[in-house]
């Protein structure tokens, strides 16, 4: 009905809220897993940084593109707000981590691919 | 999805308008400066214009620390030059000169030609480049939302490309919008997502930083550098350059190059580097060579292989269209239409859409009105933007001073004069007169190049003068356009005035 519609639709504080989160979050959380990513396959597999750094950045559009479509429509704002604040801190610390742990090994023969 | 596709595609629409329509017509930016050089009878070639830069840069700057030489090719047929100079008077250290044929410094009807539309869609202008880049980074991300969303929200894709209905209101403004949106999808968002990939190093520079402390580290990790010689403080004659050349696209195996950067000219440290262009095929080595510009040895020779640097690469090649011959080229410049008229329809709907939904309960508010206006003045503003810059060309005289900046300023007069319309006359009427408008302006142009200048459409030679003729025949196809609009909206709303208009 569109009484009940209109009782229930979004709050202004509610919209600027999802706003803030997806453009400035969103933007933050891409920024980490696009650092975070090339630590982890240089530990794992031991691929050359920063070609992996570039494929994160080309893709890293594409990532942002997803995240604030997911955070405008999702119906669980204050989830996905936590999923996101969660998963942030939890990459940021290993990146820190591996980044410090890929500093100290001996450099590597240049890898051309 | 539909409110942020909506909105996504509102708040960026104009300048997204904009950025679209320029970078169109850029796909042509060398034809387009061809039309506005018409005194430049004799093209520049590559196999004489290194040896011309050289003869030119030795007399005018000898001692800069660096010059830059802009090849020519078949569609470009200049050469242009660069050279570092602290004195400079633009104040940003660095001075420029553009060739013709003869190698002679072209000085009259300055003109920063096509490469104005072409720097305008993402430099914008009055501006800091840093500002406008992540202004249109920032309105193509949007786009990119935008039209992914636009997907979502669009389920019954196919079918409805079969339902269109004109002169329907709102419903035929959709039906627009999603033709022309659809038409060429896999175009637009290509085209989206390529464009942030080109200017990707500054949008994700933090990524780059907290990654490497060091950018130059992070290039070096990626493939080898070309060395960078210091200056010995010793003089020593530069060798023929143009000998160089030949010698650097034989090891390219004929491809050709695009520019050539020479460091320290006169010192006995001097190198030349060359970058090969990436026009002959979407796949390129984009190899760069770097030779002593003192004894001709070859210093250093990089190809690029890291396949992610390559993949970069060939997506701004591919949004670039540098690689594309004249079909596929005019297969780029109508699809770059589409998407101008998609976001054209768009902006037009989300209007509509309001319009008839208020119109019942009386009154638009002033955002309704503000949309209205920046509407009509922005669709009609930037093509009539466009034909007042190529009718500067013809009109300013020959030898002023800072021709190419007043050229561009008559650009803006011309989008000024349209943006201010609906404040005197009213949205509506900004529609029809701006229809009317570009009409007389685009039809005006192949007359006024017959009046002025004495290589017009009257007198082309081919095959040298097929751009030129491509040139004027699109402005009298532009022209009966707008013309045809102007006739269709005079009928539709002279036979209106009768009953009453909400609208202003």
């Amino acid at each position: 009905m569109l009484k009940d519609k209109i009782a229930n639709a979004p709050s202004k504080l509610s919209v600027s809220y999802r706003v803030l989160l997806a453009t400035v979050g969103g933007f933050i959380f891409t920024l980490i897993v696009t650092v975070f990513t090339p630590e982890l396959f240089l530990w794992a597999f031991g691929w050359n940084k920063a070609t992996s750094l570039m494929w994160m950045m080309l893709l890293s559009f594409g990532v942002y593109c997803g995240l604030v479509m997911w955070i405008i429509a999702t119906r669980k704002l204050l989830k996905t707000s936590l999923i996101l604040l969660l998963c942030g801190v939890a990459l940021s610390f290993s990146f820190i981590q591996l980044q410090s742990h890929n500093a100290g090994k001996p450099a590597e023969t240049e890898v051309t691919s | 999805m539909t409110w942020l596709h909506t909105w996504a595609g509102l708040v960026v629409g104009w300048i997204l308008f904009a950025v679209f329509l320029t970078g169109t017509l850029a796909y042509f930016q060398f034809e387009i400066t061809q039309w506005m050089l018409p005194d430049v009878k004799q093209h520049a070639t590559p196999e004489k214009a290194v040896a011309q830069a050289q003869d030119y840069l030795e007399k005018q700057a000898p001692d800069s620390p660096g010059w830059s030489i802009t090849l020519p090719d078949e569609r470009s047929p200049i050469t242009t030059i660069f050279w570092r100079d602290p004195n400079a008077s633009n104040g940003r250290g660095f001075e420029f000169a553009v060739l013709d044929g003869d190698g002679k410094k072209i000085e009259q009807r300055e003109t920063r030609g096509g490469n104005f539309l072409y720097r305008f869609h993402f430099d914008l202008h009055y501006m800091p480049v840093f500002i406008a880049r992540w202004l249109v980074g920032i309105c193509a991300m949007l786009m990119l939302i935008a039209i992914v969303t636009g997907v979502v929200i669009h389920k019954k894709i196919f079918k409805d490309f079969f339902t269109f209905q004109a002169g329907k209101g709102p419903r035929s403004w959709l039906d627009g919008h999603t033709i022309t949106s659809v038409f060429a999808l896999p175009f637009h968002f290509m085209i989206t997502y390529t464009g942030l990939v080109t200017l990707m190093l500054m949008y994700m520079s933090s990524a780059v930083s907290l990654s490497y402390g060091d950018r130059g580290e992070f290039f070096n990790d990626l493939q080898s550098q070309p060395p960078k010689l210091q200056a010995s403080g010793e003089s020593a004659n530069l060798a023929d350059l143009q000998a160089l050349y030949f010698k650097a696209r034989e090891d390219i195996k004929g491809n050709p190059i695009r520019l050539a950067q020479i460091s320290h000219p006169g010192d006995t440290n001097a190198t030349v580097t060359f970058y090969e262009a990436p026009t002959q095929s979407l796949m390129s080595d984009y190899t760069t060579l770097t030779y002593s510009a003192v004894t001709g040895e070859q210093l250093h020779v990089q190809p690029v292989k890291n396949s992610a640097e390559l993949t970069r690469r060939t997506m701004i090649g591919l949004h670039a269209g540098r690689f594309a011959d004249t079909q596929l080229r005019w297969l780029y410049f109508f699809s770059g239409i589409m998407g101008t008229l998609m976001i054209a329809t768009g902006l037009v709907l989300w209007f509509e859409k309001r319009k008839k939904k208020l119109q019942a309960s009386g009154n638009l508010s002033f955002g309704h009105y503000l949309v209205s206006g920046l509407n009509a003045g922005f669709i009609m503003g930037l093509p009539l933007a466009v034909a007042t810059y190529f009718l500067s060309n013809r009109l300013l005289p020959i030898s002023a001073d800072n021709r190419a900046e007043l050229e561009i300023a008559w650009f803006f007069f011309g989008w000024l004069l349209m943006v201010c319309y609906p404040l005197l006359r009213g949205a509506k009427k900004t529609w029809r007169d701006g229809a009317l408008l570009n009409g007389l302006a685009y039809l005006s142009l192949p007359f006024i190049s017959f009046i002025t200048v004495d290589r017009h459409l009257l007198n082309y030679q081919y095959p040298r003068d097929w751009p030129l003729f491509g040139m004027d025949t699109s402005f009298i196809l532009t022209a009966a356009a707008f013309l045809g609009l102007t006739w269709y909206l005079f009928r539709k709303w002279n036979s209106k005035e009768t009953q009453n208009d909400v609208e202003r």
